[in-house]
């Protein structure tokens, strides 16, 4: 029975083709793709798709893709049913809240007006802290949002943290640790176990060697 | 505004489509009907509070409401045991015997916009109320498998759980009993990596962590998985669950079942009135559930002393759409006649009928006398 992998594009594309690499797939029309969608292993039955990290996720729910690799980040903002089964150890970074210098979010008094590309997190964040605050939806640049104005903080991803610091936002708090994560359907896991569990000890070689 | 449109995750079926999915349907029934169990049907809607009592695992925000002219909130029922369990304790009350219910009916759940999940869906289920449980638990898993079969799929594999396993290895731990609910859900989840954080946060022997650590990933067809579970075992009610499993697989094995069925033991189901086995059905082609069920004693041994109860049901659509086209091509007639043949058409159609046949009637002004053609349709 093939097997069908979601792949997040961009950010964690060049490193997840590098572990599958190291595992011993044959990925070589991968790294050549042209503008192909689908993408067929040259040594295994295992075939590769790439698309958006949430959709990633959309696919494997609904069992098109057995297999997503999919940045926590997203999972934690989209209600999913698969199995997370590995960290994969990639596409490092962390969820944090920051806001203009003179902005203390924590003992500001009043209304708190949160900029983010993930409504759910900020939500369940603040939350867990007793506060509560109006989350505003914006889709990029969030750093942008607090210097104009739109809002009190953000909550966003952070790498290096070298954007929020050259837009003049320091770091509040850090809410927790990110990287990239192995998912799979349930249904698949369960009709599949062999196969899955192939691919799987073979990405965990890699993994654990690193 | 909204003329043309129906509300999200529902759906308009027609011709093919609804002749598709009662096919499946009568299948089911009829396996069910052949295992003695009797037809019920209860109102879609429901008073609200019947779904709100601690563990039943429904969310509030999933379930459709409204009020009643009295101002009682109402709800489109989210599930169909409890609606049977209403039912044991008013119409059945006096019985002493054993009940075998089934039912088909439609479920309403509220899901995210544009999930593709349905909000309106159609179960088809039994339930098996009675003071015997071993036997009853074999007969379930019996009817399941075969109610899938009649549909007319063999890759399937019907997962079966046993909740006292993994609540006794939790039970007893020295943690929180929000502690608790993270390790069952994190397990269930089979949250690995976060599984192996929370492991190191809490205060429990080494060898216990191994055994959280490992179990997510213990599944499987075959009974080997389940003396693997005996081997990981520390306590009594973890092996006797184990050993009662033991005896179901080996009697499903005897009659050639052992095929369909697969184990996962770290199971921690999201309606907890569960009290005994899980199980839930997978087949190729689907990546959600398509059988789920399980046994509820607590629910009904508060409504019917001494009784226990085991149910399952099938999500008809869910299947219906992995299906290839299961419908036949049949003959049917259509008899064109001039006014003036009226009668015998009406006639020469009884006829057909009789036999068995489809027959449309069409007057028409171009036919002189009276012409019977044959058609191809799609049925069942």
């Amino acid at each position: 029975m093939g097997i069908s992998i979601a792949l997040t594009k961009g950010r964690l594309e060049k490193d997840t083709t590098k572990i599958l690499q190291k595992a011993g797939f044959g990925i070589d029309e991968l790294k050549d793709k042209g503008r192909k969608l689908i993408f067929k292993d040259t040594k295994y039955d295992v075939s590769y798709f790439l698309v958006k990290a949430s959709d990633s996720i959309t696919y494997v729910d609904h069992g098109v893709a057995d297999i997503g690799v999919v940045g926590l980040d997203t999972l934690n903002e989209k209600e999913h049913s698969s199995y997370e089964l590995m960290d994969l150890g990639i596409g490092k970074c962390k969820f944090i809240v920051a806001a203009m210098p003179d902005k203390d979010l924590f003992s500001m008094k009043g209304h708190i007006k949160i900029g983010t590309k993930y409504p759910k997190v900020a939500k369940d964040y603040f939350k867990a802290n007793n506060i509560d605050i109006e989350v505003i939806k914006i889709e990029g640049s969030v750093e942008l949002a607090p210097i104009l104005g739109l809002c009190d903080g953000i909550v966003d991803i952070m790498e290096t943290g070298t954007t929020l610091k050259e837009n003049g936002l320091v770091v509040l708090r850090e809410i927790k640790d990110i990287s990239a994560r192995l998912i799979v359907n349930k249904a698949s896991f369960k009709l599949k176990q062999e196969e899955i569990s192939f691919v799987l000890e073979k990405i965990r070689d890699v993994i654990s060697n690193k | 505004m909204y003329k043309n449109i129906i509300p999200d995750g529902t759906r308009d079926l027609t011709n093919e489509e609804c002749m598709r999915k009662s096919k499946v349907i009568n299948s089911i029934n009829k396996v069910f009907d052949l295992w003695g169990y009797k037809e019920v049907m209860t109102p879609s809607i429901e008073f609200y509070e019947s779904f709100r009592y601690e563990h039943s695992g429904i969310k509030e925000e999933n379930v459709y409401k409204f009020f009643d002219s009295k101002g009682r909130i109402l709800a489109l029922r989210p599930d169909m045991t409890i609606p049977i369990v209403r039912l044991v304790s008013t119409r059945f009350k006096n019985m002493s015997s054993a009940i075998k219910l089934r039912y088909c009916a439609n479920i309403y759940k509220v899901f995210e916009e544009f999930s593709g999940k349905r909000n309106e869906y159609t179960d088809c289920g039994i339930e098996f109320i009675s003071k015997e449980k071993e036997f009853s638990d074999l007969e379930a898993l019996i009817i399941a498998i075969d109610s899938l079969k009649s549909i007319g799929i063999s890759n399937f594999k019907i997962e079966i759980g046993e909740i006292n396993f993994l609540k006794s290895a939790i039970e007893d731990l020295c943690i929180s009993e929000e502690e608790k609910t993270t390790l069952a859900r994190l397990i269930e989840k089979k949250e690995i990596e976060s599984l192996n954080k929370f492991l190191n946060t809490i205060n429990i022997d080494e060898s216990i962590k191994k055994f959280f650590l490992n179990l997510p990933l213990t599944f499987g067809s075959g009974l080997g998985v389940l003396s693997k579970y005996k081997e990981m075992s520390f306590n009594c009610k973890m092996l006797n669950s184990v050993r009662y499993l033991q005896k179901l697989a080996e009697d499903l094995r005897v009659i050639g079942y052992d095929k369909y069925l697969s184990f996962d033991l770290g199971l921690t189901p999201r309606l907890s009135f569960y009290t005994g086995i899980i199980f839930r059905g997978f087949i190729e082609g689907s990546g959600n559930i398509v059988l789920s069920g399980g046994r509820y004693d607590n629910l009904i041994g508060n409504v019917k002393k001494d009784f226990g109860a085991i149910g399952f049901s099938i999500n008809v659509d869910e299947l219906e759409s992995i299906l290839d086209n299961n419908l036949e091509k049949k003959l049917k007639y259509n008899i064109i006649f001039n006014e003036s043949n009226k009668i015998e058409a009406i006639k020469k159609g009884f006829e057909l009928r009789e036999k068995g046949f489809v027959v449309e009637l069409i007057p028409s002004k171009d036919e002189e006398n009276i012409n019977i053609i044959e058609e191809e349709y799609y049925g069942y």
